[in-house]
């Protein structure tokens, strides 16, 4: 017998007292958890749309920014318009290098339940365009042809053939992209002449017309020279091209930025609040328990235990439980997480991501250990305490 | 241990059953309108109905767990309750499934919480069974 | 071995601080030697002290004054660990309350002790512990919990694994007080057994001067002093307290169907 198993023999033994320490680690490496999964997986996503956009500047009818986001990062759809001419206005701006205009629709709202999703429609100008067509090319070396589309991770064709229905005319889903967890990957992506054909055979097919205003685009992506300061380009633009509103994209996705900070703050609040309680409580169950146990700590000493193997003892007791109150607390937090992974994103409005699996085992190994020196330190004080006793005394309760 | 996982499988058999009534597409008002103009429920709401019967199955054997005695009758129990679990969750997946749209209801909190609380009460019933094995415990040694 | 001085107590005093400057002299000024081999019935009143002198033998408890040496070694110039490895292979304990674990069985119960000691196999504890079982006739109780078991037998298994590691000391604080009258006599018949086959030193603690029977070493112990260093049965004692009553029948009584015992 080692004392391992004592530990473990002991545990089972105390039913209470176990529950408690165990309970109390799993609701800590639980949340500890949630709440780090939550926030890095709104981060990585943030970046991965941001990077998917591949602008430095994103320029959009003034006021139209908030809903530019929404339509980006949750999918909700947009649709908003600025005359044409502003890509030469914009090309003119010091420190632009290139420029490319987009077009974003919507699908119809209130689709048929059980039918394709409601998507965000973005079209772009492969002639010009620079931003989409370095991860178009891993899924499309050869670009898109008219009436072919390139959907989100979440686009999957109803009809035959890789169909999609769009405005009435099917259109063939030639491939998706890797999830970003943004409103992303409920996006089809085609050009602008298969744009402007759906809108011309929706008249006839849809039953409600696709509406291209014409000489109008919804954003212009803008990429500065190389070496030059986007925010001062951006200051530029706002100065001299009158009705747009320039989004570096450093500031992009401000909005969801400042809402996952305040989602940061309140997991770090209730971190700071639950952690300490956590730890009291766990250290009083041990004195408690200790103290409980004085008699019998006292006789293992008369046994032949040294005052090391009786601290050892209880702290491996302790970290047992804790490891597993830990591993199941962790357990539900990534099934939670998993699981209800859409509905976190539609009610807390920032997008999600769930990190790859390295990650995620980096993160459960920080949870795990995070719960486990909890734990131990809650106990370390008692532990210390009960070996250091007379055993004499102890063995007189 | 054995009244905690009784006290979990009926809980979780509760979710099971009660949850599919608030969640699904059709206590959202959404029906599948037919082509002469009928609306019928879709197929996450059978999907619903039909965790009741996993749910039945599963509270009894918590109910078990909770107040059985003999290790045979917990691990009964336990396996009893493991199926009916694993039936839970395979109802909203496998065999009936839920509405094609990832996006709505049904799938957004429907499923979540049936595969959640399936996942869970199985595990809550194979720790049942586990807790309730024979001790197997043959000192060595001893049998000279 | 015999003839060698095992415990060996010079003046010592034990005072236990009471909290608030109150304190209780628990041992005052004891001297005492008992040889290797020998048979020791400690006697008194309660909170005369026996216990403290156990302990203090033992070194469970340091003394606030005096020297406590064990088969000729200091106990207090030893480290934690070096004073636990003696306890551990030197003595074995009998307490004077319930001492099992109630969340081990008997066999690991009676094995406990090693696993403080070196390493051994396990199987080698097992088959020890399996045989001291048998011979105090629990054999068919080896998988059982402490709590399945009667007080008597409780006590025995107590006593196998107080025997586990081969002990020079048995020291044993009470070990029949919460039995009955016959369960009483069994159990010191076997101590009488032990010690008669195995050759260790045994110093037993008792208030039922029955239990101490004619020809035995009794030391009396009165408010933490030596009363009398060297009760002699049936005589008067030096200080005039209560004569000792004799011992009955503790001398005959032996575990039922029990031959021999050696390790
Ligand atoms: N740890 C302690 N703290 C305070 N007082 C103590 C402690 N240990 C013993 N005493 C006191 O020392 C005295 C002797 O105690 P001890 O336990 O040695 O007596 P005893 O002869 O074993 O009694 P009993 O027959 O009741 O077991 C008693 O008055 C007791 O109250
Ligand atoms: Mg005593």
């Amino acid at each position: 017998m080692n004392f391992l198993q004592l530990a473990w023999k002991s545990i089972s033994g105390n039913g209470l007292r176990s529950w408690v320490v165990a309970l109390s680690a799993l609701v800590v490496a639980a949340f500890a958890l949630f709440g780090t999964l939550l926030l890095r997986g709104a981060a990585t996503s943030l970046e991965l749309a941001a990077e998917r956009l591949g602008a430095d500047i994103v320029v959009v009818p003034d006021g139209a920014q908030t809903e530019m986001e929404g339509a980006l990062l949750m999918g909700h759809p947009a649709s908003f318009w600025m005359p044409e001419e502003n890509l030469q206005k914009l090309a003119a701006v010091p420190g632009v290098e290139a420029v490319s205009p987009q077009v974003y629709l919507a699908t119809l709202v209130g689709a048929a339940c059980c039918s394709a999703s409601e998507m965000f429609m973005v079209a772009y100008d492969p002639q010009s365009d620079f931003t989409l067509r370095p991860w178009l090319e891993k899924t499309l070396p050869g670009g898109l042809a008219e009436g072919e589309v390139v959907g989100g991770d979440f686009i999957s064709a109803t009809e035959p053939n890789d169909g999609i229905l769009v405005y009435g005319t099917t259109v063939r889903l030639t491939g998706n992209l890797e999830p970003t967890g943004s409103g992303l990957d409920q996006s089809l992506f085609f050009t602008m002449d298969t744009a402007r054909q759906l809108a011309v055979s929706s008249w006839v097919n849809a039953e409600e017309p696709l509406i291209i205003p014409p000489d109008q685009v919804s954003a212009i992506m803008v990429k500065t020279t190389p070496g030059a300061d986007v925010e001062k380009v951006a200051v530029e633009i706002l100065r001299t091209v009158p009705g747009v509103f320039p989004v570096a994209s450093a500031d992009l996705f401000q909005s969801s930025r400042a809402q996952l900070k305040s989602l940061l703050n309140t997991v770090v609040i209730m971190m700071a609040l639950l952690w300490p309680i956590a730890i009291a409580l766990i250290g009083m169950v041990y004195l408690m328990a200790a103290n409980e146990r004085r008699r019998e700590l006292g006789m293992l000493r008369a046994l032949g235990a040294t005052k090391r193997f009786i601290a050892q003892s209880l702290l491996t007791e302790a970290s047992l439980l804790a490891l597993c109150g830990a591993a199941v607390g962790i357990f539900v937090a990534v099934l939670a997480i998993y699981l209800f992974r859409r509905l976190i994103i539609n009610s807390l409005g920032v997008p999600f991501l769930l990190p790859s699996p390295g990650s995620l085992a980096l993160q459960i190994a920080i949870g795990l250990l995070l719960a486990m020196a909890s734990v131990f330190l809650a106990a370390l004080l008692p532990a210390i305490k009960v070996s250091r006793q007379d055993p004499a005394v102890a063995m007189r309760e | 241990m054995n009244k905690v996982m009784g006290g979990l499988m009926v809980l979780f058999a509760l979710v099971l059953a009660i949850a599919p009534a608030f969640t699904d597409c059709q206590s959202h008002g959404k029906m599948l309108t037919t082509a002469d103009g009928r609306s019928i429920a879709m197929k996450c709401h059978w999907a619903g109905i039909a965790e009741i019967a996993a749910a039945v199955p599963l509270g009894l054997a918590g109910i078990y767990a909770m107040f059985g005695r003999r290790k045979d009758t917990l691990r009964f129990a336990g396996i009893v309750g493991a199926s009916s679990a694993l039936m839970g969750i395979l109802l909203p997946t496998i065999l009936i499934g839920t509405c094609a749209n990832p996006s709505m209801i049904c799938n957004v909190l429907m499923r979540p919480t049936l595969l959640a609380s399936g996942i869970l009460a199985l595990v809550s019933s194979a720790a049942l069974i586990m807790t309730a094995r024979e001790p197997q415990f043959a000192p060595a040694g001893v049998a000279a | 071995m015999q003839g060698n001085t095992m415990i060996k107590l010079e003046s010592v005093t034990k005072v236990y601080e009471l909290g608030r400057g109150a304190t209780v002299i628990a041992a005052k000024d004891v001297s005492l030697e008992i040889g290797a081999g020998e048979f020791v019935a400690i006697v008194g009143r309660s909170g005369s002290g026996k216990t403290t002198v156990l302990n203090l033998a033992a070194g469970l408890t340091r003394p606030t004054a005096g020297r406590v040496t064990l088969d000729g070694i200091d106990l207090w110039r030893l480290t934690d660990k070096e004073q636990s490895r003696l306890r551990n292979q030197k003595i074995g304990f009998v307490f004077q309350f319930p001492s099992l674990l109630p969340t081990l069985t008997v066999l690991e119960n009676v094995i406990l002790p090693t696993t403080f000691g070196p390493r051994e196999s396990r199987a080698a504890a097992r088959a020890r512990a399996a045989d001291l079982l048998e011979r105090i006739g629990l054999s068919d109780k080896i998988n059982v919990y402490p709590r399945q078991l009667s007080a008597g037998q409780q006590q025995r298994v107590v006593i196998a694994r107080s025997l586990i590691n081969k002990p020079e000391l048995l020291l044993a604080d009470e070990p029949t007080s919460n039995l009955d009258e016959k369960t009483e006599m069994e159990i010191v018949g076997l101590f009488r057994e032990l010690h008669a086959t195995l050759g260790v030193t045994v110093v037993l603690v008792t208030h039922t001067r029955q239990l101490v029977s004619a020809g035995m070493r009794a030391i009396e112990m009165a408010e933490g002093r030596v009363a009398a260093p060297q009760l002699a049965i049936g005589g008067v004692p030096e200080n005039g307290s209560r004569p000792v009553e004799y011992a009955k029948n503790g001398l005959s009584a032996t575990v039922a169907g029990q031959s021999e015992l050696s390790y």
